[in-house]
C-alpha cells in the first residue's frame, strides 16, 4: 500500500519536473528566437535612404547630431526604431537612434578617390560600474582589394576624440572607450564614422566592393546593469527552475536507487 | 524490477535533458550577458571610369587616301561615357611612326568648335591637356578629325607615311578640379 503511494508520488513529481523542462525549453527557444531577430534588426531597419549615387557629390559631413535627449525618457526617436524597444527589455547594451538616419548601415555606391561618407550610431549602456565600451569594423573575406585603401575615421563627437584614422583593414582589435561610474546609469556613446577614399586610389580599385561588420560589446558583464522596463521577463527565474528542477531529479534518483538496493537485499 | 529500470531510464533521460537545458541556458545567459551589438553588411562600393572611343575601330585606314599637298581629308568618330559619373576627357596620338608625323596639321573638332589642332608629333599624351568640357555619364559626342596637307609641304614630304594610335583618357569630375589625370 506503502509502495504504491511512494510510485504516485514519484511518478507525480516526474510529470511535475515534465512540465517544468518542457516550460524552461520553451522559454529556452523563445529567448533564441528573440536574439535572433533582435539581433537582425539593426542591420536592416532602414537602409533604403543611404544610397549615394553619382549626383550626390560629397557627403553631408556638417549634418550634426541633435542635442542628446535624457536618459530614461521615452522620445520620439527612439519610438521609431523598433528594434531597440524590444531590445531594451533583455539587453544592457543596445543601439539607440537619435535621429533618423541613426544606426543604419552603410550603402555607398559609386565612390571615387576623395569621396567620403559619414554615418552616425548611437550606442547606450546601462551599467552599474566601471565599463568598456569596445568597437570594431569588420572587414568580411573576400573583399581585401579594396580593403588595400578603404580608410576609416571614428569619432566621437560628443567626447572630442578621434579613436581611429586609417586603414579599416588595420584598425586594431578593439577601440576602447571607458565608461566610469559608480552606480546604476545608462551612458550613450555617439560615434561618427567616415569611411574615405583617398585622392591618390588609383585605377585598379574600380568597380571592387567591400563589405563590413560593425560591432560594439561590453567585456566587463558584471558591471552591466539591465535596465528596467514593464517586461516581467526574467531569466534567472528560468536558470533557478532548471536548476532546481535538476537537483530534485538527482535526489530523486538517488532516493530510487537506494529504496531498489533495499528490496533487493 | 521491470518498473524500476523503466523509472530508472526515465530518470536518467530526465537527467540528461536538465543537463542539457542547463548548458544550452548557461550559454544563452552567457551570451545576452556579454552584450554585443552589431551593424552588419555595410556596402562599400567604387565607381568606374570607362571610355568607349568609336568601338575601338580606326578613323582612318590603311592606304584609304592618297595625301596630296593642300588636301584635307575629313573624318568622323565618336567618345562615349561609358562611367558611373561625368568626366573630363583628353585626346591625343601614340604610337605615332612615319615621316607625315611633322606634316600633317590635324585639327579635332566637336561640330565648329576646335578641340585640339597640330601635328601628330605634337598631340602626344603629354601635350595635350583636357578639352574644356565635361562628358556626362552615357552621353556620346560625335567628332571629326581632319588631316590637311600643307599646300606649300616641300618635295621631301613625298612618299612619306603616317601611322598612330587615336587615345583617349578620361577622369572623373569628383573632387578633380584640376582636371588631373593621375
Amino acid at each position: 500500500m506503502e509502495e504504491g503511494k511512494k510510485r504516485k508520488t514519484v511518478k507525480a513529481l516526474i510529470i511535475t519536473l515534465s512540465v517544468l523542462l518542457a516550460i524552461s525549453l520553451a522559454s529556452l527557444v523563445g529567448i533564441l528566437m528573440f536574439k535572433r531577430f533582435a539581433a537582425s534588426k539593426p542591420a536592416s531597419v532602414t537602409v533604403s535612404d543611404n544610397i549615394i549615387t553619382h549626383e550626390k557629390e560629397n557627403s553631408d559631413i556638417s549634418s550634426a547630431p541633435e542635442s542628446p535627449q535624457g536618459v530614461g525618457e521615452s522620445s520620439a526617436s527612439a519610438s521609431q526604431a523598433p528594434s531597440d524597444l524590444s531590445e531594451r527589455g533583455v539587453k544592457a547594451l543596445y543601439l539607440h537612434s537619435r535621429n533618423t538616419d541613426d544606426n543604419t548601415a552603410f550603402k555607398v555606391t559609386d565612390m571615387f578617390p576623395g569621396d567620403s561618407e559619414t554615418k552616425y550610431y548611437c550606442v547606450r549602456v546601462s551599467h552599474k560600474g566601471d565599463v568598456v565600451l569596445r568597437f570594431r569594423a569588420d572587414v568580411r573575406p573576400g573583399y581585401e582589394k579594396l580593403a588595400e585603401v578603404l580608410c576609416c575615421r571614428i569619432t566621437l563627437p560628443e567626447n572630442s576624440g578621434v579613436l581611429y584614422d586609417g586603414l579599416m583593414r588595420d584598425m586594431p582589435e578593439s577601440l576602447n572607450h571607458a565608461l566610469n561610474t559608480d552606480k546604476g546609469t545608462a551612458s550613450e556613446v555617439y560615434y561618427e564614422i567616415t569611411a574615405y577614399l583617398d585622392t591618390s586610389v588609383g585605377n585598379e580599385y574600380m568597380n571592387k566592393d567591400l563589405i563590413a561588420d560593425f560591432r560594439w560589446w561590453v567585456e566587463e558583464t558584471g558591471n552591466l546593469d539591465s535596465p528596467q522596463t514593464g517586461d516581467s521577463f526574467n531569466l534567472y527565474l528560468w536558470m533557478c527552475i532548471a536548476v532546481g528542477s535538476l537537483f530534485l531529479l538527482i535526489l530523486l534518483w538517488k532516493k530510487r536507487k537506494k529504496e531498489d538496493a533495499a528490496n533487493e537485499r | 524490477m521491470n518498473d524500476n529500470s523503466k523509472t530508472a531510464k526515465k530518470l536518467t533521460g530526465s537527467i540528461i535533458a536538465v543537463v542539457v537545458l542547463a548548458l544550452c541556458l548557461c550559454i544563452t545567459t552567457f551570451a545576452l550577458v556579454w552584450a554585443t551589438v552589431s551593424v552588419d553588411n555595410n556596402l562599400f562600393h567604387t565607381g568606374t571610369v570607362k571610355i568607349n572611343l568609336n568601338d575601338g575601330k580606326p578613323v582612318i585606314e590603311e592606304h584609304e587616301f592618297l595625301f596630296e599637298p593642300g588636301m584635307t581629308v575629313k573624318k568622323d568618330f565618336f567618345i562615349e561615357n561609358e562611367s558611373t559619373c561625368d568626366v573630363y576627357y583628353k585626346l591625343y596620338f601614340d604610337n605615332v611612326n612615319g615621316g607625315l608625323a611633322d606634316v600633317l596639321q590635324i585639327t579635332v573638332k566637336d561640330g565648329d568648335r576646335t578641340l585640339y589642332q597640330g601635328t601628330a608629333a605634337e598631340l602626344n599624351r603629354t601635350e595635350v591637356t583636357a578639352a574644356d568640357d565635361v562628358l556626362k555619364i552615357k552621353e556620346r559626342r560625335e567628332l571629326t578629325v581632319y588631316f590637311y596637307f600643307p599646300a606649300d609641304a616641300a618635295n621631301s614630304t613625298q612618299n612619306l607615311t603616317l601611322t598612330f594610335d587615336l587615345c583617349a583618357d578620361a577622369v572623373q569630375t569628383k573632387n578633380n578640379p584640376n582636371k588631373l589625370f593621375v
